[in-house]
């Protein structure tokens, strides 16, 4: 459904005189900043930073999901880190009014502790077995291509040199992850 | 305000009711109007509010994830709503992140970021903020604005309704106050229209029939009662001009009499002015004629003082008589009885006898002895010789009585003579002395029908009284009281004479139990020639009441009718005597 529903709206901008100067704008403007995302991938990871927070936001995140009512919220980076320091910023934020914990981790030992688990791209070969691996409850995101239709639940994709994801519905269901409405409706994708 | 004074009732009714039913309806409509106006702009803030949420909660994930589609997308929605005309969000770094314009030909400014949720109305719009809100914070805002062009056409709308469903219940109101006040004004103009009638035909006899009991039934009731009024006015004005004409018409007849009266009269005053010029004359020869007639009335009264002298002596001659009279009725009786006793006397018997002895004188013997008549006459004459005893002895009797009677008669005229010489003279009486002697002149009649005298004498002093005239009073009334007794055929026959004193008068009553007196002859009893007795001469009251006058005194009568008896009273002042 919001795949048809994208599909009317681009109609419906073509339609429009002056949003298609908007949008030759914006693609103008697009074209600036991609060529600066992928010069900067520092750019890029900041963003994907701003987006794991946002998921974080959109998600039903059940009580269960949390050792005590002052545990934080932990952010797991599995694999190589090309975050940075942009990570970082996410410490100052707060989800459901807790802390925000960045865990860096190398194996995929105690990762139930996690909620969002984001396996990098460089650890390509592992993210299969994340699929299979990860507990219940934690929510698994990563630019690794194929990964939402290999058993992930959120894939950053690149639309028109912008920064979007995939969101596997089933998968996230199974794990018992409940997204909200409006994450749903951004979402580039659902499967 | 002259031109209502000038309209009927029933227009200024209808004013009234027309201006209170306008009035009534226009408050009821501006206010509806208003109210609908006022709900209806709270209706359109409400719902844009609640849009404002839903576009905002939408647009959080836009807002979060930078997602211009998803966030134009949201926007377009608002379509679906023909008043909002424009909606943007503002990202909470003021920037213009998406864009909704339902006229394209209209440019609207999206405001500056702000992070409270408010409404501006303006008059053509109303705008409404909407923070969105991500885990409590503000990521941006969205603006909606919607026109109002829509409310004002529908308020248009509803006032034109408004305007047609006034003037629809305006002429409604005009048809059931027309019907209304027609039947309220209904007995007002039919009193009008018979009030017309009364004043331009000068009929009062017209009447309205009283419908119902309010003021306008109490009008008519009072109209009513001054019609009636009015009539009986009329009847009485015109009975009164009858009896002004009539009297008018009498006036004139008075008038006319009047005037032949006055002739009359002039005719009158011209004669009696004659008859005084002659009785001027007259007058002055009156001197000489009043002389000659003091002489002649000289003479005149010496002759009357001699008929006077004769008249008294006529009046004791008449007294005189009469008590004589009264003794003369018992001799008649006596004489009466003597003359049948001796009509029927046996004597005669005795003369056949003696013829019977005449014829047979020579043998008288031999008749006396062998004869059957003669055997009868020693025995014959035996008996009339005892019959002629009793005669005899009888006529003895009665000439004795016959005596009595003229030795009465002797002494009344003796006594009368005693009296008549004090004729005129007043002497110390005792008045039981005197009703005696009255008693003893009567004493013939009383004795001899057995009339009882009863005496109830009181002490009274003595009398100065003409004791003549007063013993005329008193035979008179015992007279006739004993007459009263003997007419009356009663066995028991009773006089009762009573003397008392009263104040300063002796009075002495003669109360017989005889005939009694008719009431109606009582006033006509002392009249002279009044007589109600057979032989009576009508007389002795009327001289005796005169009498009584003269002693000073009055006689006066008393009876409770026929057959009841009666009394008679002769009153006589004492005081009389004190002034000797």
């Amino acid at each position: 459904m919001p795949r048809r529903r994208y599909r009317d709206v681009n109609l419906q901008f073509m339609r429009t005189a002056c949003l298609t100067k908007v949008l030759v704008l914006s693609i103008a403007l697009a074209g600036l900043v991609s060529t600066a995302v992928y010069a900067d991938t520092s750019r890029e990871y900041r963003l994907k930073a701003a987006y794991l927070l946002n998921f974080a936001r959109f998600v039903y995140w059940p009580t269960e999901s949390f050792l005590s009512e002052t545990d934080t919220f932990k952010i797991c980076v599995y694999g190589e880190s090309r975050f940075g320091e942009n990570l970082n910023h996410l410490l100052s934020k707060k989800v459901q009014g807790r802390s925000i914990r960045i865990i860096y981790k190398d194996d995929l030992r105690n990762i139930s502790e996690c909620h969002i688990l984001f396996v990098s791209e460089s650890d390509k070969a592992s993210y299969y077995k994340v699929a299979s691996e990860v507990p219940r409850n934690v929510l698994t995101v990563s630019d690794v291509e194929g990964f939402s239709s290999e058993g992930g639940m959120i894939e950053f994709i690149r639309v028109d040199n912008k920064i979007k994801f995939e969101i596997n519905v089933t998968q996230s269901i199974k794990s018992g992850i409940k997204f909200r409405s409006q994450l749903l409706e951004v979402a580039e994708k659902l499967r | 305000m002259p031109l209502i004074q000038k309209s009927s009732i029933k227009n200024k009714l209808l004013i009234v009711y027309m201006s209170i039913t306008a009035i009534v309806l226009a408050s009821a409509f501006i206010i509806s109007v208003s109210f609908e106006v006022s709900s209806s702009k709270k209706n359109i803030i409400s719902g844009l509010n609640i849009v404002g949420e839903i576009v905002a909660d939408r647009g959080a994930a836009s807002l979060a994830f930078s997602d211009i589609e998803s966030a134009n997308i949201n926007l377009r929605t608002l379509r679906s709503h023909d008043s909002i005309v424009y909606a943007c969000i503002r990202s909470a770094e003021n920037e213009a992140f998406a864009e909704y314009n339902a006229d394209e030909d209209k440019t609207y400014q999206c405001d500056e970021y702000n992070d409270k949720n408010r409404t501006s109305i303006s008059e053509k719009y109303v705008d409404i903020y909407k923070p969105v809100l991500l885990e409590g914070q503000s990521i941006g805002m969205v603006q909606i604005k919607s026109s109002l062009e829509g409310l004002n056409g529908q308020i248009i709308e509803s006032i034109k309704l408004s305007l047609v469903i006034f003037m629809g219940l305006m002429i409604v109101a005009s048809f059931v106050s027309g019907r209304v006040v027609n039947r309220i004004i209904e007995p007002i103009t039919k009193l009008k229209e018979i009030a017309q009638k009364v004043t331009d035909g000068n009929n009062y006899s017209f009447r309205m029939e009283k419908t119902s009991s309010d003021e306008v039934g109490v009008l008519v009731e009072s109209f009513n009662k001054m019609l009636d009024q009015i009539l009986e006015r009329d009847r009485a004005l015109s009975e009164e001009k009858d009896k002004a004409e009539l009297s008018a018409m009498s006036a004139k007849k008075y008038a006319e009499e009047t005037e032949s009266i006055n002739i009359d009269l002039e005719n009158e005053i011209r004669e009696r002015t004659k008859v005084e010029e002659e009785l001027q004359e007259l007058n002055e020869t009156l001197e000489d004629k009043v002389q000659e007639r003091t002489i002649e009335l000289k003479e005149l009264n010496e002759k009357i003082g001699g008929i006077a002298r004769s008249a008294g002596m006529a009046e004791v001659a008449s007294g005189v008589l009469h008590n004589v009279g009264n003794v003369l009725n018992s001799v008649n009786v006596s004489v009466s009885v003597i003359r049948e006793q001796i009509r029927k006397t046996k004597s005669t018997n005795l003369s056949r006898l003696v013829d019977m002895l005449n014829s047979n004188k020579d043998n008288i013997a031999i008749f006396i002895e062998k004869d059957e008549k003669g055997k009868q006459i020693p025995k014959f004459l035996s008996l009339l010789s005892e019959q002629l005893e009793d005669e005899k002895i009888n006529l003895f009797c009665e000439l004795d009585q016959l005596s009595k009677n003229v030795d009465h008669i002797k002494n009344v005229i003796s006594m009368q003579q005693s009296y008549a010489g004090s004729y005129g003279v007043r002497e110390k009486v005792k008045i039981s002395d005197l009703v005696e002697d009255a008693l003893k002149i009567n004493l013939q009649g009383i004795a001899q029908h057995g009339i009882e005298i009863v005496r109830e004498y009181e002490n009274v002093p003595m009398l100065y009284i003409d004791k003549h005239k007063a013993l005329q009073v008193v035979i008179n009334l015992i007279s006739n009281a004993k007459y009263a007794l003997i007419d009356s055929g009663k066995e028991r026959k009773k006089i009762i004479v009573l003397i008392k004193m009263t104040n300063s008068n002796i009075s002495v009553e003669i109360k017989d139990t005889g005939i009694g007196i008719a009431p109606e002859d009582i006033p006509h009893l002392f009249e002279y020639g009044f007589k109600k007795r057979k032989g009576g001469h009508g007389y002795g009251l009327h001289h005796s009441a005169l009498v009584a006058n003269e002693l000073g005194g009055r006689l006066s009568v008393r009876s409770e009718g026929l057959s009841e008896g009666a009394s008679f009273i002769m009153v006589v002042p004492i005081d009389k005597q004190e002034d000797e």
